[in-house]
Order: structure tokens, then sequence, then C-alpha cells
């Protein structure tokens, strides 16, 4: 390969790269529609009572997702250092200052979308109160999402600090302290919604598993961001990464297989006056569950392809369409996440 | 890898241990009156009981009868555990009443619904005065709106997807 040819194929590789981000985006925005549209029945207007308006029903899903969305690139960049491994160090800073720059733009807007996800619950929760410091105030100190949403944004102003010092510094500010930092970061949220609902004595095993969810869907979609934004362009790097990679996704997606229909059906059977294999088919909670189901047996696929397909030429470096089945992949899961960020909120069944 | 696992997993366990428990979608299990019953005189209170406790916050409760008026003496509810009540003026003509609820379930949820029930003989009261009550917003968005934008936005992904990767194609061809 000549270096003219190197220089518009690195240039068109980063076109194609940054596609995948957005492809993400449009498949959360996706989801999140879709998902509205399913459970447009259970949240209808009552009468004689205020319901929330348009923007804050539309605005609170999507700001959700922009979350969970900041989260995951947070992570990935945060998990790329080890996924790179110990070799090749020289090659490898490049890459990782343009990670850790990444990281530190994710935090920010991780930080952001916690505070815009805080004044919508609260004037999603109080549709007859107007948007004050002091409702907003009162929704912290009586709601336990409230609070969790604080301390997401404390924390991920915590690693915007580290982050802002590791782009000064490089990799002398730990890996594992960066992505400590963030997965603390990631589990306050989902602790505080339904998880924590169901039978007695299950309960502790709803919120480890509902953590777990979320851990392994966050460094499932954000290690494979990360790996394909950053790595994909250098074979050498890839073939170190993909594999290691390759390893952490597949308890991934086990794990977050499992977790999930775990508490899908916890949420479903502990709902009074409905049995949960009912549920599932005529709620529309019940409906995004299979589509999440759906995605991760899809994605599931995607990575298994590449998992099988593809790896084994990656290792030897030879060129393949990895990039285009990776981006398939996280489209898919940009949807799961979309149905997610409904989710979180979504009556099982309606009141009337 | 394995180091890096133990610590998420301490993290959050440490997370999970702090969090309080036993937080519902709560769930509406009886009211006051019966839904769907028929009563002869109108009830002085009208109460919702759910399956978990209600949070503090803006837990209101509406009484609209024929012709959109309302019954309810105060749209903010009485919230006692699982119960949220309010007392109800003596209702007018008969028909069909619809008592409607807004709550902060268990989990910091908005959780809303409705029941009717039907006075069987009219009493003599007079619909109570209240500030905007329109029921505008989110809530009232049809199904088919969601879905066309989802349609929408799906094709705007489908075709910048198909149009950067020709160009793409091309461009490395």
């Amino acid at each position: 390969m000549t270096t003219s040819t190197t220089t518009t194929v690195t240039k068109t590789d980063r076109r194609r790269r940054y596609q995948l981000v957005y492809l993400l985006a449009g498949g959360a925005i996706v989801g999140v529609l879709v998902a509205l549209a399913l459970t447009a029945s259970a949240t209808a207007a009552v009468p004689g009572l205020v319901s929330p308006s348009t923007a804050v029903v539309v605005g609170l899903p999507l700001s959700r997702a922009l979350l969970d969305l900041a989260a995951l690139v947070t992570v990935g960049m945060s998990l790329l250092p080890k996924l790179l491994g110990p070799d090749r160090q020289k090659r490898q800073e490049t890459v990782l200052a343009h990670a850790r720059l990444i990281a530190v733009i994710g935090a920010a807007i991780w930080a952001a979308a916690a505070l815009v996800s805080l004044v919508l619950e609260d004037a999603d929760a109080n549709p007859d109160l107007p948007v004050t410091m002091n409702s907003i105030g009162t929704y912290i100190k009586t709601i336990g999402s409230g609070q969790a949403l604080i301390v997401v944004a404390s924390c991920a102003l915590v690693y915007l600090i580290i982050g802002v010092l590791a782009v000064r510094q490089g990799e002398a500010i730990p890996a594992e302290l960066r992505i400590t930092v963030a997965i603390f970061t990631l589990l306050p949220l989902s602790v505080t919604g339904h998880a924590a609902f169901g039978p007695a004595n299950l309960e502790d095993v709803g919120l480890i598993s509902i953590e777990m969810h979320v851990l392994g869907a966050v460094c499932w979609t954000g290690g494979l961001v990360a790996v394909m934004l950053m790595v994909v362009m250098d074979k050498a790097l890839l073939a170190e990464a993909l594999p290691r990679f390759s390893k952490l996704a597949t308890v991934c997606v086990f794990l977050v297989g499992i977790t999930g229909l775990f508490n899908g059906w916890y949420e479903l059977y502990g709902t009074p006056g409905v049995h949960w294999y009912v549920a599932l088919f005529t709620t529309g909670y019940g409906w995004i569950l299979i589509g999440k189901i759906i995605c991760i047996g899809v994605a599931g696929l995607f990575g298994g392809y590449t998992r099988f397909m593809l790896l084994p030429k990656i290792v030897e470096r030879q060129t393949t369409a990895v990039l285009k089945w990776a981006t398939m992949e996280i489209t898919v899961l940009g949807v799961a996440f979309g149905l997610a960020a409904v989710l979180v909120r979504a009556p099982i069944v309606s009141g009337s | 890898m394995k180091r890096l696992i133990t610590v998420a997993v301490l993290a959050g366990l440490a997370v999970a241990t702090l969090a309080t428990p036993a937080s519902a979608h709560n769930v509406l299990l009886n009211t006051t009156p019966t839904a769907g019953s028929s009563v002869t005189s109108g009830p002085a209170v009208v109460q919702f009981t759910f399956n978990a406790p209600v949070q503090l916050g803006d837990n209101t409760i509406a009484v609209v009868g024929p012709n959109g008026t309302h019954w309810e003496r105060t749209r903010q509810g009485t919230v006692s555990g699982d119960t949220v009540s309010t007392k109800v003026a003596p209702l007018g003509p008969a028909g069909v009443y619809t008592a409607s609820y807004h709550v902060i379930s268990a989990d910091g949820h908005p959780v809303t619904g409705d029941i009717t029930f039907r006075l069987t003989k009219a009493g003599t009261g007079r619909p109570v005065t209240v500030a905007a009550t329109a029921s505008s917003g989110g809530g009232g968005v049809p199904v088919w709106v969601w879905i066309v934008a989802a349609l929408v936005v799906l094709g705007g992904v489908l075709f910048f997807a198909l149009r950067s990767s020709r160009r793409t194609e091309e461009s490395v061809r």
C-alpha cells in the first residue's frame, strides 16, 4: 500500500467509523418511538387530571437513552487500554490519546443528560406543578431516582476530572481507576427503578441481576463501539483487541440474555392481577420485552458471525467486512437501548 | 480482565446493598366506590388502594361527572400508606361518573388510571369549580403518531447508512 492510498483510506475509514455513532443514536431513537407507540394506551390521559406535555413524554426517554449511550461510550473508551493489552505501547498511544478525549466528552454528556433527566422526571411526576428549583429539590428529597441521578451526575463529573487528567498525563492515570469510576457511575440508576420489586426474598437477586444486565449491556456495546471507532483501521491492533473483546462480549451476551429474561419475568410475575405469561403477550410492557429479546438475539447472531467467521481471519490480519457487521450489531443494540429507556418507567398494567 | 470483573461485581454489590428495597410500580387493587358499580347516593369519599405505598408528591384525584363537571372537593389527594383518597361533594345528575388518579408510585414513577361508577338516583349537589384541568398533553398522542415518527427516523437512518456506505465504496474504488 502506498502512502497516498493510505491517507484516502484513512479518511474514508474515519467517515465510515463515525457513521456507527449516528446509527447507534438513530437506532436508539427508533427504539424509543416504537416503545412509546407500544405503551401509548397504558399511559393515555385520564379524565379531569393534567397529564405531562408531549415534550416531556418524548424528551424523558430520549434523554435517558442519551444518558445510556454516553455511559456506554465512556465505559467502552475506558476499557480500551485493557482490550489493547500490554504489548505495542508506542503504537497504541495515538489511539489511546484519542480514546481518552472521547471518554471525557462522553462523561460530560453523561453528567448533562443526568441533570436534564432529573428536570424532565420532575415535570413528568408532577404535571400539575411548574418546574422550579424548589420542586426539583423536593423531587430529589423524596424520590429514589432523583437521588440516583444526582449521584450519577456527580460521579460523571469525578470521571470528567480524572479523564481530563488522563488526557494531560496519559496512561499514568491508571485505566483501572477510570473503569471503576465509570462502572460505579453506571449502577445507582438501575437499582432505583422497578427492579427492586417483586416477591420477597428474591429482591436482592433482582437488584444484582439488573445491575449485571446494565453492566453486561454497556460493556458489550461500549467495548464494540470503542474497538470499531478506534482500532478497526489498524490491523495489528485489531488482531490484539478483537480476540480480547470477543471473550468479554461472549460473557456479556449470556449475562445480558439471562439477567434480562430473569428481570423481565420477575417484573411480570410480581404484578398482581395478571399471569406473567399472559402479561408478556397482552401488555405494552410485555411487547417491549419481546422487542428486546429479538434485539439481543439478532445482535448476538451478528456478534457470533464476527466471532466465528471473521475473527480467525482478523487474527491473521486479513481484510474483512468486520466494520459492516459490527455496525449492524451496534445499530440493533441501539434499538435495544431505546426500548429500555421507555421500559424502565413503563407501567405493566394500566390503571383503568 | 478477571480483576476488572471483580471490581465491577464488588461495586455492584456495594450499590445494591445501599439501595432501599421494595420499591414498586404501584398496581391498583381496590377502590371506593367499586369500579363499575352502581350507587344510589354519591360517595362522600373516593379512595384508591394500591399494592404498595404511595410516595409524597403530586398525588391528585378528580371525579368527573356528566358534561365534564367536577365533583372532588380537593384535587390533592390524602395519602395514607397504600391508599390515596379525597372528599367528594354531594353528586348531582344521575349518570356515569369517572374517578381518576395520578399518584407517585413507590418506585417514584407516576402512575395514572381511572374507574367509573354509575349514580342511579339524581342527587341535589352542584359541581365544584376547578382551575385549569384540561387533560392535555402527550398522554393523548395517538399511537400512529409514534409509529410514523419511528418509520421516518428508521428511513432516515437507513438512507444515511446506505448513502454513506455507497459513497465510501466509490471513494475506495
